[in-house]
C-alpha cells in the first residue's frame, strides 16, 4: 500500500507540477479534478463509483436544501428530510466498507452468548481509500448548507474538486468548504518561489516520515506483535516509538500535502499545532489532528449538546443542583458521544472504541476539576519548568492512549496495560529484541532533536522557512542539501527495513 | 534567466554530492573495473574478489531458500546468491558472467526455473528498478554509513538472501503429481543455457541444476523436463521438491502461502545443499583462515537475527 500511495502519489505530482502552469486557467480546476479522479482510481480502481454517488448524491442534496429555503412556505421537515437521506447514503457506505465485519462478529458473539444457535455470515469489502476522510468532508458541506452558514454551490465540478482534490483525499485534512473552495479556484500559476517553499515542506514531510518514522517501525511491529515476551519499560518504549511514529507519518503526511497545495497556490489548512506542547489533554486535541476536532465539535458536540433531549435533562439538572452541574452534564454527554464517534471513526473494534472513552474519562475529568486544579496551580502556571513538567504528563497519558489504539486486541491489551505496571525488570537482550542497532538509535536522536528545534522555534511564532530564506544562498543551500541527503542516505529503506503504510489512510 | 542558472546549479551540486556519496559508500573493491552501473545492479560485486567458492543463480526461489550464511556457519563453504526477483535466463546469463569475472567460484547452482520463464517477456518493474538502481547506485548503497560507525551491517549483507520469518501455511496438499508430461523450454532460453555452459566449461565451474521448493513454482513436468535435458548435457539434477530428506512443512516454512519459502525453510534447503557440497569434495571450509574474518563476524550477527 505504501509502496502504491508513494509511487502514484509522485506521478501525479509530477503530472500537476509539470502541467499546471500550460493548461489555461479556465479549465484548471477540471484538470484537477481529473488528476484527482485518477489518482483515486489508480489506488482504488472500481470502488470510485462510491465517490461518484457520495459526490453526487450531497452536490444534489445541497442544491434541494436551498430550493426548499427559497420557497416563501419552506417546510424545515422536507430540509431535514433531504439532509437524513444524503446523511443515510453516505453513511451506509461507511458502514458497509468499514463497520460491517465488526458488527457481525459482535452480533454473532452476542447471539452466542445468549445461546442462541445462529450466526450472520462475516462480508468484508475492500473500502475505496480515504473514505472516511471524503466522507465527511463532503458531508460537513452538506451541514454548512443546511446551517445556512454557505450557499448550495452551483458549480458541480467545484462541489466534486473540494471532495475529491488529490493531496487530501487519502488522509485528510479534512476542511471545510469556506475554507478551500475559493483556494482551489484561484488558479494560481505556480511561481518559482512559490514551488521553492512548497518543496521545502514536501521534503520536510518526506524527512518526518522516511528518516524517522520507518526506522522506528520496526520496533512498534516488534512490541506490539511480540508483547508477551517483553517487560513493562519496553512496553512503555513501544508505545512510545508509536506514538512518535504516528505523529512523524501524519504530520509528515501533512506536511506533503499542504506543501503541494503550496506549490500550485492552494492553502490547505493546518492539521497539526505543536501537540507536544500542550498543558492539558484539552488542549492536545486542539493541536492534534485540528481538522477532526472541529469537525466532530462543529457537527456532533454542538448539535448533540443543543439538542432537545440533552437540553431538557440540563434544566432537570439545573434544578436540582444548579447551573454549574447542569452544565457539565450536558457538556458530558455531548463529549461522550463525540469520543465514542471519534473512536469509531478510527476504525472498527474495541480497542478503538476504548480509546475514545479513554479520552472521553480524561477530558470530563479535566472539565469537572478545572476549577480546583486551577486554583492550586495558578501560582506556578508561568514557571517553565512546570509548563514541561504539564507537558511531560500530556505525552504520558496520549502515549497509553496510543497503546490502548494500536493493540492487536483487547486481550493484548490488558497484557500489555499490566505489564506496564507490574514487570519493571531491563534487561540487555530485550533492547536487542527491538531491531534498532546502535546508528539506528543516532540518526533517531539527532533527526528527532532537529524536529523538536522546528516545533520549538514554531511554537515561538518564528516562521522556519522564512528564517532560512533571509539567510544567504550558501547557508541556504547547505540546509536543503542537508536534508536531501539525510533522506538519501539515513531513510529507513531497502533491506531490513519496512516501510510504515499511511495509517490514517486506512482510517 | 537568472533563476534558470540558479536552478540548473542546484541540480549541478546535487548531482555532484550524488557522485561523492556514491563513491564513499560503494565497496570499492570491484569499482574500477565494473564500474558504478554494475557495481549497483549486481550485488556479488560488493564481496572481495576471488572469496567465493559457490554462486547460486535463479530468481527469487533462490534469494528465499538459500541461506549463504548457513552453509557458512555450518561448513565453511561461502556461497552467494546471484539472484534477481523472476530473473530471466538472459539475465542470469548476465549476473553469471559477472561472477566469474570478479569470482573463481567452484561450484554454481543453477535454479531451473528459471528455463520455463519466456524471455520474450519484459519484467517492467524489474526493469524500472534496475535503471533507477544503475542511475543512482547510493539508493543501494545507502544504507552502509553504518559500516563507518559499526563495520558491517548484517541484514544487508546476508550474501543475497532476504531474511523473512513470515509464515503464511501453503494452500496445497500435493502438488509433485507423477506424470509423463513433459513442460516445454523455450528454444531461445536453451540457447542462453548453452552459453552459461560454455561459459562454466572455461572457467572450470561445476553446474548443478537445482529444483528449490515451491508448491507454485515447482510441479511435475517441469521436473520431466529438467531431468530429461540434464541427462542429455550430463550435468547434475537434484530436485528438492522430490527430495523428503529436504522435510520442509508447508505450514510453517513458507512465507505466502507456498510460492516462496522463510528463514525456516531456507535453513532446511541450506542444510542439505551444505551437505551435498561437503560430498562433493571440492571446496575446503574458510572458517580458520583470517582471510574470512569478516564473514566469521557476519555468521555470529546473523545467529542473533532471530
Amino acid at each position: 500500500m505504501n509502496e502504491i500511495f508513494s509511487k502514484y502519489y509522485n506521478l501525479i505530482f509530477l503530472l500537476v507540477v509539470s502541467f499546471n502552469n500550460l493548461i489555461p486557467k479556465k479549465i484548471r480546476s477540471i484538470f484537477y479534478l481529473i488528476i484527482s479522479l485518477l489518482f483515486f482510481y489508480i489506488m482504488s480502481g472500481k470502488l470510485i463509483i462510491y465517490l461518484l454517488i457520495t459526490i453526487t448524491s450531497i452536490y444534489i442534496s445541497a442544491l434541494l436544501i436551498n430550493k426548499v429555503e427559497e420557497k416563501q412556505n419552506s417546510s424545515k421537515k422536507i430540509k431535514s428530510l433531504i439532509l437524513i437521506v444524503c446523511i443515510l447514503i453516505n453513511l451506509a457506505f461507511l458502514i458497509v466498507f468499514k463497520y460491517l465485519k465488526f458488527f457481525t462478529i459482535s452480533t454473532n458473539s452476542i447471539l452466542s452468548i445468549l445461546g442462541i444457535n445462529f450466526s450472520f455470515n462475516i462480508l468484508k469489502f475492500v473500502a475505496p481509500i480515504g473514505i472516511s476522510f471524503y466522507t465527511l468532508q463532503g458531508l460537513s458541506y452538506l451541514f454548512d448548507v443546511y446551517n445556512k452558514k454557505i450557499k448550495a454551490e452551483k458549480n458541480f465540478i467545484k462541489v466534486a474538486l473540494f471532495i475529491s482534490f488529490f493531496p487530501q483525499i487519502m488522509e485528510g485534512p479534512i476542511a471545510r468548504y469556506e475554507e478551500t473552495s475559493n483556494e482551489l479556484y484561484k488558479n494560481k500559476n505556480y511561481t518559482y518561489d512559490s514551488f521553492c517553499f512548497g518543496m521545502q515542506r514536501v521534503i520536510w514531510g518526506i524527512f518526518k516520515k522516511m528518516v524517522i518514522a520507518d526506522r522506528l517501525n520496526i520496533v512498534v511491529k516488534t512490541v506490539f506483535r511480540d508483547y508477551q515476551i517483553f517487560s513493562g519499560p519496553f512496553i512503555f518504549i513501544g508505545a512510545m516509538c508509536f506514538t512518535i511514529m504516528l505523529y512523524m507519518e501524519f504530520s509528515g503526511a501533512m506536511d506533503v500535502v499542504i506543501g503541494t497545495g503550496e506549490i500550485i497556490g492552494v492553502k490547505i489548512p493546518e492539521n497539526f499545532r505543536q501537540p507536544f506542547f500542550s498543558r492539558n489533554i484539552s488542549e492536545f486535541w486542539t493541536r492534534w489532528h485540528i481538522s477532526l476536532g472541529k469537525w466532530f465539535k462543529n457537527y456532533i458536540y454542538f448539535p448533540v449538546s443543543l439538542s432537545k433531549p440533552v437540553k431538557k435533562i440540563n434544566s432537570k439538572v439545573k434544578k436540582m443542583f444548579g447551573r454549574k452541574v447542569s452544565t457539565l452534564v450536558s457538556s458530558g454527554i455531548a463529549l461522550f458521544v463525540v469520543w465514542l464517534l471519534n473512536g469509531l471513526w478510527h476504525g472498527a473494534g474495541l480497542t478503538f472504541i476504548l480509546f475514545g472513552l479513554y479520552h472521553f474519562i480524561l477530558i470530563f475529568l479535566g472539565n469537572i476539576l478545572k476549577p480546583y486544579i486551577d486554583k492550586r496551580i495558578s501560582k506556578f502556571s508561568n514557571n517553565k519548568l512546570f509548563k514541561v513538567l504539564q507537558n511531560f504528563k500530556v505525552a504520558i497519558l496520549v502515549i497509553i492512549g496510543e497503546l490502548i489504539f494500536w493493540s492487536l486486541n483487547v486481550k493484548a491489551l490488558f497484557i500489555m496495560l499490566s505489564k506496564l505496571f507490574t514487570e519493571f525488570t531491563i534487561d540487555k537482550a530485550s533492547f536487542v529484541k527491538l531491531g534498532l542497532d546502535i546508528p539506528d538509535c543516532i540518526i533517531l536522536v539527532l533527526s528527532l532533536s532537529v524536529v523538536f528545534i522546528v516545533s520549538l522555534l514554531k511554537e515561538k511564532n518564528i516562521n522556519v522557512r522564512e528564517e532560512i530564506a533571509k539567510k544567504n544562498i550558501i547557508i541556504r543551500w547547505s540546509l536543503y542539501y542537508i536534508l536531501i541527503f539525510s533522506i538519501i542516505l539515513f531513510g529507513a529503506y531497502g533491506p531490513g527495513y519496512q516501510p510504515v503504510e499511511p495509517i490514517y489512510a486506512d482510517f | 534567466m537568472k533563476k534558470v542558472l540558479k536552478i540548473f546549479m542546484f541540480v549541478l551540486i546535487f548531482v555532484i554530492l550524488l557522485f561523492i556519496f556514491s563513491y564513499l559508500l560503494s565497496p570499492k573493491y570491484n569499482l574500477k573495473k565494473f564500474g558504478f552501473v554494475k557495481n549497483s545492479l549486481y550485488s556479488i560485486l560488493s564481496e572481495k574478489p576471488n572469496t567465493i567458492d559457490v554462486v547460486a543463480v535463479g530468481d527469487s526461489l533462490v534469494y528465499s531458500s538459500i541461506s549463504p550464511m548457513e552453509i557458512y556457519g555450518e561448513y565453511g563453504y561461502t556461497v552467494f546468491d546471484c539472484s534477481k526477483p523472476a530473473q530471466l535466463v538472459t539475465e542470469a546469463y548476465n549476473y553469471y558472467k559477472v561472477a566469474v569475472e570478479s569470482q573463481k567460484p567452484k561450484v554454481a547452482f543453477i535454479e531451473a526455473n528459471i528455463l520455463f520463464r519466456n524471455i520474450s517477456k519484459t519484467n517492467g518493474i524489474s526493469k524500472t528498478r534496475d535503471i533507477l538502481k544503475s542511475s543512482i547506485p547510493l539508493f543501494v548503497y545507502h544504507d552502509d554509513w553504518k559500516k563507518i560507525i559499526v563495520g558491517n551491517n548484517v541484514e544487508n549483507n546476508l550474501k543475497g538472501f532476504v531474511y523473512s520469518k513470515k509464515i503464511q501455511s501453503g494452500t496445497l496438499e500435493e502438488y509433485m503429481i507423477k506424470t509423463d508430461e513433459t513442460k516445454i523450454i523455450p528454444k531461445e532460453n536453451l540457447d542462453y543455457l548453452n552459453k552459461i555452459i560454455k561459459l562454466s566449461k572455461e572457467n572450470n565451474i561445476k553446474i548443478i541444476f537445482v529444483g528449490l521448493p515451491s508448491q507454485k513454482s515447482w510441479n511435475y513436468e517441469k521436473h520431466n523436463a529438467v531431468e530429461k535435458l540434464s541427462k542429455k548435457l550430463q550435468i547434475e539434477y537434484i530436485n528438492l521438491n522430490m527430495i523428503e530428506e529436504v522435510d520442509i512443512d508447508w505450514q510453517k516454512d513458507t512465507r505466502d502461502k507456498g510460492d516462496h519459502l522463510n528463514y525456516f525453510g531456507a535453513k532446511k534447503v541450506s542444510k542439505y545443499l551444505g551437505e551435498y557440497l561437503k560430498k562433493l569434495n571440492i571446496i575446503s571450509s574458510k572458517k580458520n583462515d583470517s582471510n574470512y574474518n569478516d564473514w566469521n563476524i557476519l555468521y555470529e550477527k546473523y545467529k542473533n537475527l532471530d
